[in-house]
């Protein structure tokens, strides 16, 4: 009876049952400008809504009213970290309606390229993810790896970040002479840093503390949530377009999906880690099988695609990165759909918080990888 | 195969922006067999593209031909599917080495239910949840085009349902959660609404935006000035400019 009347009372502080957060959109381990609205039970997580589009450009609109080669850099600066997984995926789209055949020397040096930015893109994730569960140490050492991937780039695209690599129908030009030498030396070094990360993490109690049951999803949950990419296979589900859908020349080389088996952050984290070893066997059995030829394609100077449609997938570090082209015959496509692999992934993260505490959240938006460049695209 | 005879209209302007119509691409149509051997790399590359025409006296130029639709036969899952759902099935046709099956809008959730639950082909991941606006077509503006995957087969497949201006399409949601958000986005850039959502909000764009840009209709130019002067409202402010060698100007 007491109690009933104390649960009654509006003005005590210990009666309150549920009370609203707001996360962001400014808050440092959103990773850009994400709202995340919480409600909490105590400190557990009731309840999670995700509010986006604060980075709303309306890119596929811009692409209504632009040229197919102008649309290529728009592509970078969805996913800003890993903007030539962005360019493959485009220009492959946009070469399948052209049914241009690339050279395969471009191919193979467009696999290369990719997987050195998959290396830098999950180098990036390790770190932040790191910062925000409070290893601060791992961010320093990954930056020094991905610092020589981006001066790779820099040397032979011209830019570190926003890269436009390829251009439609194959390379802007070919590598320079030094270009096998530097990335052999980092691949020679690459192996030594990972392990590296590893001892910083794997056996540090307050990492496993926070990664080890937390955010568990289950396989049938995430191919039901459409989550695709390393937070797929952390869950167990042997699905890499890379293997299912070959696109490039990815057909020509011998490499793992590495699986997870309990879906949850630690799994995840295990999945990144030995993708990048496999990145880096990729790399290394393209320059050593690297043909000679041309790397440019003869394609028109004006681009106009047959009438038809196509859906091009490739994947991206993050999951399933789409296109979805429909060509009118014009030279402008009638509509370009992106598929974002952050944007759809981040509908499991109210699946993976439910139940875990606040703190979490932050391990969680982490552990998805997400970019809000992309994502609200 | 349509390519021989459309040539001199399609081809015309692309003529003029190819120079020297040799290599690269002549190779693949003239001698088909020999070149596609080590070429074969792309998976989808178009089946059976052009039957090589008898070597001319000059090579034809790297002309792109027209993208072939064909209607898809002898495929065990689609002789099924039309089999189960006969008329409801307007349209089943392959383009690029892709799947497309056409479906009415009353069968949609009815087919999707049954390509997700099929065990032997289950379509298990929905990829990709979008729209086409056309407007002024005959059997509905929109087109919503749903990309699925199945794990098992490792296989994909296009479901597209056309859905009429001011009507509304049945949400896969209930098949897919995943499709939740991609419809949420749909709602929010077209206009179309999900019956059956548990929760159609707009999702990229504030709740107050005016229109669905995404439709063809919507100029993309000056569009935000509406929704910007209510919400960061322009104020002057008095400034002492004479100090400032800058000439400001008035705002429109």
């Amino acid at each position: 009876m007491q109690n009933q009347e104390v649960t009654k009372d509006p003005g005590t502080l210990f009666d309150a049952e549920e009370m609203v957060l707001n996360m962001g959109p400014q808050h440092p381990s959103t990773h850009g400008v994400l709202r995340v609205v919480l409600k909490l039970d105590g400190e557990t997580v009731v309840d999670l809504d995700c509010d986006v589009g604060y980075l709303h450009r309306g890119v596929e609109k811009i692409a209504e009213s632009d040229n197919y080669a102008m649309i290529t850099p728009y592509w970078d600066r969805l996913d800003y970290v890993a903007a030539v997984s962005g360019d493959l995926c485009y220009v492959g789209g946009v070469e399948r309606l052209l049914q241009v055949e690339v050279p395969k020397r471009a191919e193979y040096l467009r696999v290369i390229l990719t997987e050195l930015q998959r290396i830098a893109s999950h180098l990036l994730w390790l770190g932040t993810h790191a910062i925000d569960i409070g290893a601060v140490t791992v961010l320093l050492y990954c930056f020094r790896e991905r610092e020589e991937i981006l001066k790779i780039f820099e040397d032979f695209i011209g830019a570190r970040l926003t890269a436009h690599a390829f251009r439609i129908g194959g390379l802007w030009w070919d590598i320079y002479p030094e270009f096998e030498k530097r990335v052999r030396d980092f691949l020679a070094i690459l192996p030594d840093r990972i392990e590296e990360y590893e001892t910083l993490l794997n056996t540090n109690r307050i990492w496993l503390s926070r990664t080890v049951g937390i955010g568990v999803l289950p396989a049938e949950d995430a191919i039901n949530l459409s989550v695709t990419g390393p937070v797929l296979r952390g869950s167990g589900v042997k699905y890499d377009i890379r293997k299912a859908m070959p696109y490039s020349a990815y057909r020509d080389f011998d490499f793992e999906i590495p699986l997870g088996e309990n879906g949850d952050t630690y799994d995840r984290y295990l999945v990144r880690m030995a993708e990048m070893r496999q990145s880096a066997s990729i790399i290394e059995q393209a320059l050593d099988g690297l043909p000679e030829g041309p790397v440019m394609a003869k394609v028109p100077k004006v681009l106009k695609p047959p009438a038809g449609e196509i859906y091009h997938a490739i994947e991206a570090p993050k999951g399933e990165l789409g296109v979805y082209l429909v060509s009118d015959g014009t030279g402008k496509p009638y509509r370009m759909r992106i598929r974002p692999p952050s944007f759809i992934n981040l509908q499991s993260l109210k699946r993976m918080s439910i139940g875990h505490l606040v703190a979490d959240v932050v391990a969680l938006i982490g552990t998805i990888d997400i970019v809000l460049g992309e994502v609200d695209r | 195969m349509q390519d021989e005879t459309k040539e001199p209209t399609a081809g015309d302007v692309e003529k003029k922006d190819t120079p020297a119509p040799d290599k690269q691409e002549s190779p693949e149509k003239q001698a088909a067999p020999p070149a596609t051997e080590n070429q074969a790399e792309p998976p989808k590359a178009t089946p059976s593209k052009v039957t090589p025409p008898a070597a001319g006296h000059k090579p034809p130029p790297p002309k792109k031909g027209p993208i072939l639709t064909v209607e898809i036969t002898g495929d065990e899952f689609i002789e099924l599917i039309k089999q189960k759902f006969g008329s409801a099935i307007t349209e089943t046709v392959a383009t690029l080495n892709q799947q497309i099956v056409r479906v009415n809008r009353d069968s949609l959730v009815e087919l999707c239910r049954f390509l997700h639950d099929n065990e032997e082909f289950g379509f298990d991941l929905c990829a990709d949840l979008t729209a086409v606006h056309w407007p002024g077509r005959e059997s509905g503006e929109f087109d919503v085009v749903i990309n699925l995957f199945s794990l098992p087969r490792q296989r994909s497949m296009r479901v597209k349902v056309a859905v009429p201006e001011g009507q509304s399409c049945p949400s896969v949601t209930s098949i897919w959660a995943g499709a939740n958000w991609m419809e949420r986005e749909v709602f929010d850039l077209f206009g179309i609404q999900f019956e059956g959502h548990p929760d159609l909000r707009r999702i990229l764009l504030p709740e107050d935006w005016p229109g669905h840009p995404l439709r063809k209709e919507y100029p993309i130019e000056y569009r935000d000035n509406e929704w910007t002067d209510k919400h960061l409202e322009y104020r002057e402010i008095d400034y002492d400019t004479s100090l400032i060698d800058v000439k400001y100007t008035e705002r429109r």
